[in-house]
């Protein structure tokens, strides 16, 4: 077990070096800061300037080499948009986004589940069939065209939801925090849900195949043979059977919405990393997009790696790569 | 001697092979949501591939556009006296015949790069699962890699690179689609593995190849298959998302997902036809591709097929 | 406190409907401020929040504000009157040892980064403290264009900084003999965030800004009791907080959404021309431009008659009207022609028919294969107006590729000179001839000129007049200058105007706005009907 974990260590550090090349290559290839960050009236030595005092007058390997023993050192380097270290730039938007991410996956859970299990255990019914309808309608309507539609009907037109922003927030811990605040929940709420409609279709096709496989299986038939009553079968068999793959999904997906709730934060103006993310990558501020995929790539992994284990618990024939 | 093998192999049949048709009618017999849905699937196929024929104009002609035939309600004629059922946009572009060009564009790039990114996948997965070692670690880092690299920088080092194009959208999303079928397949493959008969495969003395595509490969795909119509939609709803962000399809030939989002900045102003009815469309073609695809799906899947 | 203000806007709003008025105005910008500090950033949303804050010695419409006017020496000397009685917000007056602190941290590198303003400084050599109340600027060159890029010099109290007691002396280091400089964090906590305007700092954090009044403003003291400045850069969440309620006034509503307004007894919008020429640039070189191809291998743009005829295919009428709903002017010239300072200049013409006879004498009767590049991103409407253009050269006969893509990418490119022909605005809020100097001019390092020559465009004429314009200190004399130069471009049309921007606010329609032209938005142009 100590040298499975040592390895995937070993491996992790590959994959921060080459995630860290590809986003410089890949920054580098898609804009140029200077190009960016220089107004009209800059002239041709402005810019010059400028560029020596970025770096990126440097040819891309010596800026990545002194980029790479600056994070050894743990220094990340500055933003050139914000000309402030990249880190704390990243970790103060950081609660906002796990707040909206949580709030997301927990209305997932709690509608797609439930909803999911009854439609596996009612397959004939017309409400199964509405549901089946539904998920498969949410699934399949863009993020960004749901987004609006949400802001529409519930902002402008019952007027019942802010529209945008973060709105008020409590201090926890020196925490930023909008979940115990009635303006800050309540601002939070179009985002998550435009987040949780793919998330519950998801839980809920989930849940049905589960259940429909799981109802089929010996125990269960034993089960129901030996009268045990059908709430208790639920809980104590059936749930128990199909959470494995839920639970191990959700983590993905909770990776998922942490590192990539782009379009919606940037539809509803949410202060938090995925917002800062896509503004990075457009505006050209290559530290905070080399930063936060670094932070990412190691958060999947870290993710990958508690999945595996899971799994060599629970299927002992797997053997640790 | 190959030959002679498979032929001790294939069961001696009782009765008849069922032609075709007769196993098509048996599946969709009996399920009138299922045959709707395949009559809407056929006919957003033909509609995509005839839509030059059939279409009041060619969307993708700018000398054919006029702004000053922008913005019509549905209902209206075009300065040409073309007829425009579902309005026009900013452009002078007839709704309906963007949606139709736009199925075309949007059905194209999902499904192929649908099938080239599971195709890919599924082998990778297979290979991980069979060999082991330093090809697994490598293949399943790739997946954690590619699952941390936002598709957004992605598809803009595409466009950087190479310029914009329909074809750099099937690169992204290619790119977008192997890494959870190599992880779902590699998964299935390995709990295979375990069972006698690649065993006694190997004790046969099969190659790998063999092996792979013999036996691994026919046993692990039925996940696949299973969420193929899913990641179609996915990659219809991630090619809309790419237009959205301003590196997706060339804006002078709109895909379903463009036009939504073009008509997206419209919709607070009461102009809802610009991009309520592509959308309605993409809604709908969905809902038609799942609702054959869980009947194809339940059919396969024999405990429910007991129960039918 | 934020919670304070929000609290006070929540009641004001309240009390609306009972004829009360709300004493805080919540305003909704377009992208976020940068920084408090004035100048390490550009822009037009954290220059329209500084000006809240801080002023400079010339104002927004090119008139004294913390001056009272300002004499010319010579053609490179330039001393400014101070205006006397003024006070900063910790109650220090303001004095010319301010102006001097001002000019040596605007140089300053904070971390070895230079301020992106500091560009905005020009050939200055030195700036001397003549007494309290005046200020001389000293110039390497003459250097006329100093009295609008002194818009841009926000003044700071130098009791913000550790300075010695005693006169400051100028160095174009920003060193200055000062100790210490104000850091990033005293300036977001507010403890250097001193300037005079009408408005004090209370918070900056995460793209939201809070202010409140200035009592003891030198001029009029605003209406607004306070002003809380949110940043949605999504136009259509934007436009739906105002209709939600969730702010006051935004900036920059699309010229769709404001369609909605007709009628609306609850909303309304305002407009005001801009000073932004929206134009495509032209790779004139007789080489040959890049993505632009004729069958006879031969340069199609260097021909000033494919210029004039892709300029006669343009309906700017149709466009102006049909994608912006009237809400921009059709342009004539490369500066608005309602910028003070510029030319008459007859409208553009639209004839497809002179066009098509104008490209076939220029020899290309079958037209040319042109790439045409716009940003995707950048400016309301502009791959729309894009797609117009390219629905107007290809009925010529010109084959249009139309490449859009996100201004990173497109701004890249640009620098790197691969576009041949592409879609581009430019600002003028340093008068008529600072676009063509930088655009049109060969270039000259001493007098700053031609930096952003894409057009590879070179003519003496016009550098005659162009140059002749960058040294003129008398006003009238400029003007003439600026005409020359503006006739022999237009003439030879390396870049073709298209229309004027118009600058848009949405708001609620108890507010009138009296909008500004240099696309900031401030709560001094709001006010109550």
């Amino acid at each position: 077990m100590l040298s499975f974990v040592l390895r995937r260590l070993g491996q992790s550090g590959v994959l921060v070096l080459i995630m860290s090349i590809l986003v410089f290559v890949g920054m580098y290839v898609v804009s140029d800061p200077v190009a960016v960050l220089a107004s009209d009236d800059f002239t041709e030595e402005d810019r010059i300037a400028l560029a020596s005092e970025l770096g990126v007058d440097r040819p891309l390997m010596v800026q990545y080499f002194s980029f790479l023993s600056n994070m050894v050192r743990g220094d990340f380097g500055t933003s050139f948009v914000y000309n402030k270290p990249v880190l704390p730039l990243i970790v103060e938007r950081l609660p906002a986004t796990l707040e909206v991410a949580f709030l997301a996956i927990g209305i997932g859970l709690c509608v797609g589940v439930p909803l999911g299990i009854y439609s596996g255990l009612n397959r004939k019914r017309k409400s199964t069939k509405t549901i089946s309808f539904l998920t498969t309608v949410g699934y399949s309507i863009p993020n960004f065209w749901q987004a609006l539609l949400l802001i529409l009907v519930f902002a402008v037109w019952l007027k019942v939801l802010p529209a945008s922003g973060r709105g008020d927030t409590t201090m926890l811990f020196g925490i930023e925090l909008s979940f115990f605040n009635v303006d800050g929940l309540r601002h939070m709420l179009l985002p998550a849900i435009n987040l949780a409609i793919y998330k519950i279709c998801m839980q809920t096709r989930l849940a049905r195949s589960g259940t429909q496989e799981v109802m089929f299986q010996d125990y269960m038939t034993f089960a129901r043979a030996k009268g045990i009553p059908r709430p208790r079968l639920i809980r104590r068999h059936l749930l128990r059977n199909i959470m494995i793959p839920i639970v191990t999904i959700t983590g993905l997906e909770l990776g998922g919405l942490i590192a990539f709730s782009t379009v919606t934060e940037t539809v509803f103006s949410w202060p938090g990393i995925g917002k800062l993310l896509l503004d990075s990558i457009h505006h050209a501020d290559r530290p905070v997009v080399v930063a936060y995929l670094i932070l990412i790539v190691m958060m999947f992994v870290v993710i990958n790696f508690v999945v595996d284990v899971l799994y060599a618990l629970l299927d002992p024939r797997i053997r640790y790569t | 001697m190959e030959t002679a093998v498979e032929h001790t192999m294939t069961p001696k049949p009782d009765k008849p092979e069922p032609t075709m048709w007769e196993r098509f009618r048996k599946v969709f017999k009996g399920h009138p949501m299922a045959i709707a849905g395949l009559i809407g699937v056929t006919l957003f196929i033909l509609t995509a591939v005839f839509a030059p024929f059939i279409a009041p104009q060619n969307p993708y002609d700018l000398a054919k556009l006029d702004i000053l035939d922008g913005l019509l309600p549905p209902g209206s004629r075009l300065y040409d006296g073309t007829y425009s059922a579902m309005g026009t946009d900013a452009l002078g572009r007839d709704i309906l015949s963007g949606v139709m060009y736009g199925l075309r564009i949007s059905l194209f790039v999902a499904f192929t790069a649908v099938l080239v990114g599971s195709t890919i996948g599924v082998l990778l997965g297979l290979l991980a699962a069979l060999r082991g070692g330093w090809v697994e670690t490598i293949i399943m880092r790739a997946v954690d890699l590619k699952i941390s690299f936002p598709g957004i920088l992605l598809a803009l080092m595409l466009l950087a690179i190479f310029g914009t194009g329909v074809d750099k959208v099937i690169y992204a999303l290619i790119i977008g689609a192997w890494a959870s079928k190599a992880r779902l397949v590699r998964a299935v493959a390995l709990s295979e593995m375990k069972k006698e008969y690649i065993d006694a495969a190997r004790l046969a003395g099969l190659s790998d190849f063999r092996i792979m595509t013999r036996f691994l490969l026919p046993n692990s795909i039925s996940p696949v298959l299973v969420v193929l119509p899913m990641s179609i939609s996915g990659a219809i709803g991630a090619e809309a998302t790419l237009s959205f962000l301003g590196v997706g399809v060339p804006i002078t030939e709109p895909s379903l997902g463009l036009l939504i989002a073009n008509g997206n900045d419209y919709l607070l102003s009461g102009k809802w036809w610009i991009s309520i009815f592509p959308g309605a469309v993409l809604v709908a073609m969905v809902l038609c591709i799942n609702v054959v695809s869980d009947r194809l799906r339940d059919h396969a899947n024999p405990y429910l097929r007991a129960k039918d | 406190m934020k919670k304070t203000l929000t609290t006070l806007a929540a009641a004001a709003a309240l009390m609306v409907g009972g004829g009360a008025q709300a004493e805080v105005l919540r305003m909704a910008y377009s992208s976020a401020p940068r920084s408090v500090d004035p100048y390490p950033f550009g822009g037009a949303t954290t220059a329209g929040y500084k000006e809240h804050i801080y002023e400079a010695l010339v104002g927004h419409d090119d008139q004294p504000l913390l001056s009272t006017g300002w004499t010319w020496n010579s053609p490179t000397s330039l001393t400014v009157h101070l205006r006397e009685g003024v006070s900063f917000h910790n109650g220090e007056p303001f004095t010319a040892r301010d102006v001097v602190y001002s000019a040596c941290r605007m140089m300053f590198k904070i971390d070895d980064k230079r301020n992106l303003l500091t560009s905005s400084m020009g050939p200055l050599t030195d700036v001397v403290a003549e007494g309290d109340h005046a200020v001389r600027f000293e110039t390497k060159n003459p250097y006329p264009l100093w009295i609008q890029k002194m818009k841009f010099l926000s003044i700071l109290s130098a009791s913000g900084g550790d300075v010695p007691d005693g006169p400051i002396t100028y160095d174009a280091t920003g060193d200055c003999g000062i100790t210490a400089y104000p850091t990033r964090d005293d300036f977001e906590n507010g403890d250097a965030a001193i300037g005079t305007g009408p408005f004090k700092h209370v918070s900056f954090a995460k793209e939201f800004a809070v202010m409140e009044r200035n009592d003891d403003y030198w001029g009029e003291a605003s209406k607004w009791e306070g002003v809380e400045i949110s940043s949605v850069s999504n136009s259509g969440a934007r436009f739906a907080g105002l209709l939600a309620g969730d702010y006051d006034l935004i900036e920059n509503p699309t010229n769709e959404d404001i369609t909605a307004l007709d009628g609306d007894d609850d909303f309304d919008f305002s407009g005001k021309p801009a000073w932004r020429t929206m134009f495509v640039v032209l790779d004139v070189n007789a080489e040959g431009a890049p993505g632009v191809t004729a069958a006879d291998g031969s340069a199609p743009l260097a021909n000033a008659k494919v210029r004039h005829a892709m300029s006669l295919a343009i309906n700017r009428d149709a466009i102006t009207d049909r994608l912006f709903g009237g809400n921009a002017t059709p342009a004539n010239q490369y500066a608005p022609s309602y910028r003070a300072g510029a030319p008459e200049m007859p409208a553009l013409e639209y004839d497809a028919d002179k066009a098509k006879a104008l490209l076939a004498e220029a020899g290309y009767p079958d037209g040319f294969t042109l790439q045409f590049n716009a940003p995707s991103d950048r400016y309301p409407n502009g791959t729309r107006v894009a797609q117009a253009l390219a629905q107007y050269w290809s009925r010529i006969g010109i084959t249009v590729e139309l490449n859009t893509q996100p201004w990173s990418v497109f701004a890249k490119a640009r620098r790197a000179r691969e576009m041949g022909a592409f879609f581009y605005g430019w600002g003028h809020p340093q008068g008529p001839a600072q676009m063509i100097s930088f655009a049109f001019a060969t270039r000259d390092k001493d007098l700053g000129l031609g930096s952003s020559n894409y057009s590879n465009y070179s003519s003496e004429a016009f550098d005659a007049a162009i140059k002749a314009w960058a040294v003129e200190t008398d006003a009238a004399k400029a003007d003439e200058h600026v005409g020359n130069a503006m006739r022999a471009a237009m003439a030879d049309m390396p870049g073709i105007p298209v229309y004027y921007t118009h600058s848009l606010w949405a708001h609620r329609a108890d507010l009138t706005v009296d909008g500004r032209q240099d696309e900031r938005t401030s709560a001094f142009m709001v006010s109550y009907k």
